[in-house]
């Protein structure tokens, strides 16, 4: 049964009850009211007529000049008495000497008489004679010492008609009534729980999907609130669905670029495969050319998949970040790059801070995110020209300000006010982590301090409008010259990942035909009393607190 | 046979792989990288067939081919994508062919003989040392003299000889002479081969390759 038809058949019931019952009440006691004015009434005429039996008794002692009255004489004065009621319809009057009756006036017939003579001394009873109602009344008389029952009755019966009447009457308007508080009730109910119909059918529809389909709020009861928490409810699902939808449908992209990405080598791997295993004579210069493809191509897949799980390693790890040295930390990079970097025909040049400065960061990625950065920086630049790794102390309030003249002063792009700047963060995951560590910059910005790495080069930079696209996995400026260096495409989505754990973001910062600007902002560690944790991994250890235990 | 054919395919070794492979077949090639130059060569009329990679930089090999105007030379997609609406897509817009990567080379070079031998009627007469074949007429000639054989084994000679000098499995030689669809053993394929031996008096150059196939070797050997 539904809610408006509960409420409606409830409060219909109740209605009904309570007029019924109430109007019964009032009517029950009128009728009683109006029988009891009829007794008085009835007593008072029968006393009346008691005492004109002894005033006449009296008169007739008078009169007679007698003492006493005989038994006759005094029952002669009383049915004269009784006589002249004749006249009075409205009056039976009756006398009796027990059991005999004596004289009878007007009176209907006695069926319960007997049992009225038995009364002692005074009664009265209400007797339904077929559609007549009568009230009896009897009384003790005494003529010349002997007892007489005297016995009046009064039709009543027209009280009893009204009663009827009335009763009948207040039924027919019960009934009235209560289909005119029906209708209205249905009215009301219907209205009343209107909104919460439409929320109903609100909420189907968006069960069955129509994610965008949303409740009208009205007013502020109860269902008005309802309403809200489904439209709240509905706005998080549908932003649930959506940020699903975009996994779903940057892991397809990931997954067909991949799969895009092995098919290029595999396709010149598998034809001079095949060359080499049908042609009849290979000579032996043919054999090596072919063979060399074999090789580059495979370690390219080799490069590939070393990238691809570096990604999922970032991606799904947490970072165990220890205390580092700027100084120290530079120094073990320029070992391992210095020589890559001149292979190429490059200079690497290292920017330092004056004093000691502390990091707090996973080492081993940090490195590969400086190696990452290096790598495109070495693709990008042509012969001799110049890589600077740069480490410098920004004010934290100066958080959107630094680094973007490194680029601009030193290639002399400031004035020609075509400066290229973009903040990429990897997803929009990266989000929460970079505002997190805005606040807490700001709170304390007197003291403390960032450290800003970036990596420069005087290369062939990156166009404006694919700035923003650089990170995606995959996405390759130069196809051919990346692939001549062995490149997958994924470096800068690597190094976005990096940057995110460690709760910051990539800035790039790129000019056309000048170079390119890749850095990222790390808290700069307070050394005082943070040496001890040098080597403490952040998770707890259980071994200093199980003595307690 | 000696057709001309444009490779047009951005990725170098690739391209590298197929001039290897097409000059395997006999044919003289030509590399473009890019979609906009391809437009141009193949505008030019000067090739008999041309090798079209999809993912083109700055034009894709659709659009390319949507370009190419009237000229009315043959086109094989070449592609990583092997989806089925971009393969349809490719037949519909009246490609020859559609090849998806990775490919073997003698496929490659199987896919460009059937589009060649359809659209150059020229190619009817094959030969090979005393044997001639006219390909539309179904007739074999060994010394001038009639030989019969049998719809496989022709179709079969005409594969060997149209490969001279490449090792084909048994799994090439099933696909292109019974169909992807034949369901039978590859012994099938030596009982016909032994046929095609006797019949021309191939003993010494149709040979076997050990735990690969068979080859037929060019005459004038040494």
């Amino acid at each position: 049964m539904k809610l408006w038809q509960k409420i409606f058949l409830l409060t219909l019931t109740l209605v009904i009850i309570v007029i019924n019952a109430s109007s019964l009440a009032l009517l029950s006691n009128n009728h009683r009211l109006s029988i009891e004015r009829e007794q008085q009434n009835a007593l008072a005429r029968h006393n009346y007529l008691d005492l004109e039996i002894k005033n006449n008794i009296i008169y007739t002692q008078l009169v007679e000049r007698k003492v006493n009255l005989t038994e006759d004489e005094a029952l002669q004065v009383a049915i004269a008495v009784l006589g002249r009621q004749q006249s009075d319809a409205t009056m039976g009057v009756s006398l009796h000497k027990q059991p005999i009756l004596v004289r009878s006036v007007n009176q209907a017939s006695l069926a319960t008489t007997v049992d009225l003579l038995n009364e002692p001394d005074f009664s009265s009873v209400i007797e339904e004679l077929g559609d007549k109602t009568y009230l009896y009344l009897v009384s003790t008389v005494s003529l010349a010492d002997e007892p007489y029952q005297l016995i009046t009755s009064f039709d009543i019966s027209s009280t009893y008609d009204l009663f009827l009447v009335d009763f009948n009457q207040i039924r027919f308007i019960g009934i009235i009534s209560a289909l005119i508080v029906s209708g209205i009730l249905l009215l009301l109910a219907r209205g009343l729980l209107k909104p919460l119909r439409n929320l109903s059918s609100t909420t189907s529809l968006i069960a069955s999907g129509d994610l965008d389909k949303r409740a009208t709020v009205k007013g502020h009861d109860e269902v008005a609130e309802v309403a809200r928490s489904l439209n709240t409810m509905a706005d998080s699902i549908e932003s649930n669905v959506t940020a699903l939808e975009e996994l779903a449908e940057s892991r397809r992209v990931f997954i067909s670029n991949l799969a895009h990405e092995m098919k290029t080598p595999l396709t010149s791997i598998l034809g001079f495969a095949d060359i080499l295993r049908v042609k009849r004579k290979v000579s032996e210069e043919e054999r090596i050319e072919y063979a060399s493809v074999i090789v580059g191509e495979t370690k390219r897949l080799q490069e590939l998949s070393g990238k691809l799980m570096e990604l999922l390693f970032v991606g799904n790890l947490q970072i165990t970040p220890q205390t580092v040295e700027v100084h120290e930390f530079a120094s073990e990079l320029t070992v391992i790059l210095e020589p890559i970097v001149k292979s190429h025909s490059l200079k690497l040049k290292t920017e330092l801070p004056a004093e000691a400065t502390f990091l707090r960061i996973d080492k081993e990625l940090m490195k590969s995110f400086v190696f990452n950065l290096v790598d495109n920086s070495i693709k990008a630049s042509s012969p001799k020209g110049t890589i600077r790794l740069i480490f410098e102390l920004v004010k934290s309030d100066a958080h959107d300000l630094g680094g973007g003249e490194v680029l601009a002063t030193d290639v002399g792009v400031a004035s020609s006010g075509e400066e290229v700047r973009g903040a990429v963060g990897s997803t929009g995951a990266s989000e929460p982590a970079g505002s997190a560590a805005r606040e807490d910059s700001t709170a304390s910005a007197a003291e403390h301090e960032l450290v800003k790495l970036t990596v420069v080069d005087y290369g062939i930079g990156i166009p404006a409008e694919e700035i923003a696209l650089i990170v995606e996995p995959f996405y390759m400026l130069n196809k051919a010259r990346t692939r001549k260096h062995g490149g997958a495409g994924l470096g800068l989505a690597l190094c976005s990942e990096i940057a995110r754990a460690h709760g910051s973001e990539l800035e790039i910062k790129s000019v056309q035909g000048r170079g390119t600007a890749v850095s990222i902002l790390l808290n700069r560690e307070n050394p005082v009393g943070e040496e001890p944790r040098e080597d403490t991994p952040t998770q707890k250890t259980p071994a200093g607190e199980k003595p307690r235990d | 046979m000696t057709a001309h054919i444009l490779v047009v395919e951005d990725d170098e070794n690739i391209a590298r792989m197929i001039e290897a492979a097409l000059s395997i077949g006999g044919y003289s090639s030509k590399v473009c990288a890019d979609g906009l130059s391809a437009v141009g060569e193949i505008s030019s009329g000067r090739y008999d067939l041309v090798l079209l990679d999809i993912m083109l930089p700055k034009m894709d090999g659709f659009q390319v081919f949507e370009s190419r105007g009237d000229v009315t030379t043959p086109v094989i997609f070449l592609t990583a994508m092997g989806d089925v609406p971009n393969k349809v897509k490719g037949l519909r817009m009246g490609a020859e062919d559609y090849i998806v990567k990775p490919f073997e080379a003698v496929e490659l070079l199987a896919r460009i003989e059937v589009v060649l031998r359809r659209t150059l009627k020229e190619h009817t007469t094959l030969s090979y040392g005393d044997i001639s074949i006219e390909t539309d007429k179904h007739e074999v000639t060994l010394q001038g003299t009639p030989v019969l054989l049998t719809p496989k084994e022709f179709d079969l000679l005409v594969f060997f000889v149209s490969n001279i000098d490449i090792a084909l499995t048994r799994e090439h030689l099933i696909s292109r002479v019974w169909g992807f669809s034949f369901g039978g053993e590859t012994r099938t394929v030596d009982t016909h081969v032994q046929q095609l031996r006797k019949k021309l008096h191939l003993q010494n150059s149709l040979v076997t390759i050990p735990r690969l196939g068979y080859r037929l070797e060019s005459r004038k050997e040494p």
